[in-house]
């Protein structure tokens, strides 16, 4: 750009430099402003990346100057090239720390972003070790990249909670950071492939590849159903039912592992339906919910001992042994309180284990009032059923009101209005204070409407003109005389003076 | 006028004017040439012993003294043996009913300007003696000055906008000082977009500034609409201060 200018008005340039000749110091040549507008250029180029134009900018400016350019110019661009090309890296490094700015902002130009790289003819003569290390720059970046876009979501990771499940709790901190890389590499080797194409193991691979989370969560949801199914669903009804107390803190841990698991599982089967319909999960709030609730649940496990686990079974056994023999032999209700008696036992043994673990453990108690208070919440009534109950309320206080009214009546005791009217409140207005008419006097019915008034008007009017001057007639067929006579003493003439 | 011998004749306040009390009350005059009729109006023939005498009845429609005088004016200024000035004569209707009024004696200067009119007025001034037609423009009084003598009363019937200006120039010079003016006067033919009194009012102005003392005004309703009669006196002697 500027060495167009240089070279369009050359002898112009070299008259100002005769004056003062300083070829160190290119920059003088120009005032003030057009320095700023040099120095916003340069920034703008180092914006994008690029500080290679700067460099050959000034020794054009150089050559300009000294106007010893001529047809050798692109060839000695090209040298020149070249040779940076060996230490790019070196200037590149020196300038991302000053002059670059911050790397999420936005550039001003779009100029500064398209067509300031190399073009492919341009980097022909890169060698291949700067060629690896611009790659291996560009990877840097773009690991950098993901991990700031990873911290953002929301630290929702289930292949590092299961990774953690699955291996030993005592390596836990190491292999998240491991696990969040894998990930990472995972997700850039996302490509869809054509699935038919390949064998069982190879599906395996890709699954373990694509999602490594699934097989673990899988896995889990099965253990955790059954578990469900087989021994806190029976144990809870019986809770319900009143066969076993509910007070007990061992019933109130059935029911609630009950309640979490089951809503894990809820949960997990919604996010195998996501992933039966090809949906991205990625940011997905079911994830959260589903790391949650395992969350609480690993804290359930840790108050959960191999006792409670035994006690929990033998009572699953014998009530459905109870089971069995009442659908047998229905007669026989009197074995009945003894399996209770049976059962109360051992839960209250149950139960002392269960305080002194919560004694040890105070952190999970915190946990598990947390959820009380939560299921408390729900068993209290919502708004609209306190409205409900409210007009409920009403309604038969209405009615008992009623009743006792009729039953006034019925003793002949009728209620006498005057009363009841100061009891309801002031007496109603009368009309003229409704009205406000004031002291306003009577007017007649014709005066309300105008046009009617001044029609009459006009009638009263014509009545007394035609007493005054006589209306004009046309003559008869033939003049005979005046038909009210003729009185000659009459004068009716105005004078005038 | 029906009711054959039971019509009383009696004479009106108004000298040489009669009213015929019938069933119906009729204006009538006194017809100069009996057994005549001037354009067809009725007759009614008394008979005093040997002289047979003939009234004419005056249709107030047709004439604007008949109307001014059945309207209630209070001087017409016409007795009998006067000399009067008849400006706007047309067909000779109302100048041979004037004729009868002012008699043997009296005299009528009928002046009309439109030949067709005049014909007309001819050959009623052929019968009657009193009465001398002039074919005149009453602009131009000095054209029939010849003709002419002084008058004791002017009657204009000419509807035109410059009435007061011609009742005013033949009042110059045919009018004797103290004699009086009857004019007819119509609204629309002075000024149609104007209201009709306030037309008769800026004739009485223009009257007066030609020293033409108005004294009396009337509308002629319901014979006519929009008109009105203006009597005055030219000239009027001036009071006695010392009296």
């Amino acid at each position: 750009m500027k060495k167009h200018r240089m070279k369009k008005n050359p002898d112009h340039d070299l008259d100002k430099n005769t004056n003062d000749y300083e070829p160190t110091d290119s920059d003088d040549d120009y005032d003030d402003n057009e320095k700023l507008l040099l120095d916003r250029a340069k920034k703008g180029k180092s914006f994008a990346g690029e500080s290679d134009d700067d460099d050959d900018d000034d020794s054009d400016n150089e050559e300009g100057v000294l106007d010893v350019y001529s047809s050798s110019d692109e060839e000695e661009k090209h040298a020149k090239q070249n040779k940076k090309g060996i230490d790019d890296s070196d200037i590149e490094g020196m300038e991302d720390d000053d002059d670059l700015p911050d790397v999420k902002a936005w550039g001003k130009r779009k100029k500064n972003y398209y067509h300031n790289d190399y073009s492919v003819d341009d980097s022909v003569g890169f060698s291949k070790e700067a060629e690896e290390e611009q790659a291996l720059m560009e990877e840097k970046e773009a690991r950098t990249l993901q991990m700031r876009l990873a911290s953002q979501m929301e630290d929702v990771d289930l292949l590092g909670a299961i990774s953690k499940s699955d291996k030993s709790k005592s390596k836990e901190d190491a292999s998240s950071e491991e696990s969040d890389e894998e990930a990472f590499n995972i997700e850039d080797e996302m490509i869809k492939q054509d699935l038919s194409k390949l064998t069982k193991r190879e599906k395996l691979a890709l699954l373990q590849k694509q999602s490594p989370e699934f097989l673990g969560l899988v896995g889990d949801f099965k253990e955790r159903l059954k578990f469900v199914i087989d021994i806190l669903m029976p144990v809870s009804k019986l809770i319900n039912c009143g066969h076993i107390s509910r007070d007990t803190p061992a019933s109130r841990f059935v029911s609630m592992k009950n309640a979490v698991s089951l809503n894990y599982c809820i949960n997990l089967i919604f996010y195998l339906l996501l992933k039966r319909k090809g949906i991205d999960i990625k940011g997905h709030p079911v994830t959260e919910r589903i790391l949650a609730f395992r969350k609480t649940l690993e804290q359930l496990d840790h108050l959960e001992n191999e006792e409670i686990l035994d006690q929990l079974k033998q009572i699953v056994e014998v009530h459905q042994s109870v089971d069995d023999l009442n659908s047998c032999t229905c007669k026989f209700g009197s074995k009945e309180p003894v399996k209770q008696k049976k059962m109360l036992k051992l839960l209250s043994k149950t139960a002392n284990i269960e305080t002194s673990n919560k004694r040890t453990l105070p952190q999970d108690n915190e946990v598990n009032n947390k959820k009380k208070v939560r299921f408390e919440g729900d068993e209290e009534e919502s708004p609209f059923a306190k409205n409900l109950k409210a007009k409920k309320k009403k309604k038969e206080e209405y009615q008992e009101e009623e009743e006792e009214e009729e039953g006034g009546e019925e003793l002949g005791e009728e209620p006498s209005f005057g009363e009841g009217d100061l009891e309801d409140g002031k007496r109603a207005i009368t009309y003229e204070m409704a009205k406000n008419k004031g002291l306003t006097p009577r007017r007649k019915k014709e005066l309300r409407n105008p046009r009617v008034k001044n029609r009459n008007k006009y009638r009263k009017a014509l009545i007394r003109r035609k007493g005054q001057v006589r209306n004009v007639v046309t003559e008869s067929s033939k003049y005979r005389g005046e038909v009210f006579g003729i009185k000659a003493s009459v004068i009716k003439s105005k004078k005038l003076k | 006028m029906k009711g054959g011998s039971n019509v009383v004749i009696e004479p009106h306040r108004h000298p040489g004017v009669f009213i015929a009390r019938g069933k119906e009350d009729a204006l009538v005059t006194l017809n100069m040439v009996p057994g005549e009729a001037v354009y067809g109006e009725k007759r009614i023939s008394v008979e005093e012993g040997e002289n047979k005498i003939e009234y004419r009845v005056w249709n107030p429609f047709r004439s604007k003294l008949a109307a001014a005088i059945l309207g209630g004016v209070d001087q017409i200024h016409m007795p009998p043996g006067s000399k009067v000035l008849y400006l706007g004569a047309a067909s000779g209707t109302t100048v041979s009913h004037v004729s009868d009024i002012v008699g043997p004696e009296g005299l009528v200067y009928a002046v009309e300007f439109s030949h067709r009119s005049g014909r007309d007025m001819l050959n009623v001034a052929k019968k009657r003696t009193n009465i001398i037609p002039i074919i005149e423009d009453a602009r131009h009084p000095h054209k029939y000055r010849m003709l002419m003598g002084m008058v004791d009363t002017v009657f204009a019937d000419v509807a035109q906008p410059d009435q007061a200006r011609i009742v005013a120039i033949n009042a110059q010079h045919y009018l004797k000082n103290g004699g009086h003016f009857v004019i007819s006067i119509k609204a629309n033919c002075i000024d149609s977009t104007a209201q009709p009194e306030a037309v008769f009012a800026g004739e009485v102005k223009k009257l007066q500034a030609e020293r033409l003392k108005p004294q009396e005004q009337l509308t002629l309703e319901p014979y006519e609409r929009d008109h009105a009669v203006v009597v005055g006196v030219y000239r009027p002697p001036a009071k006695n201060k010392g009296e």
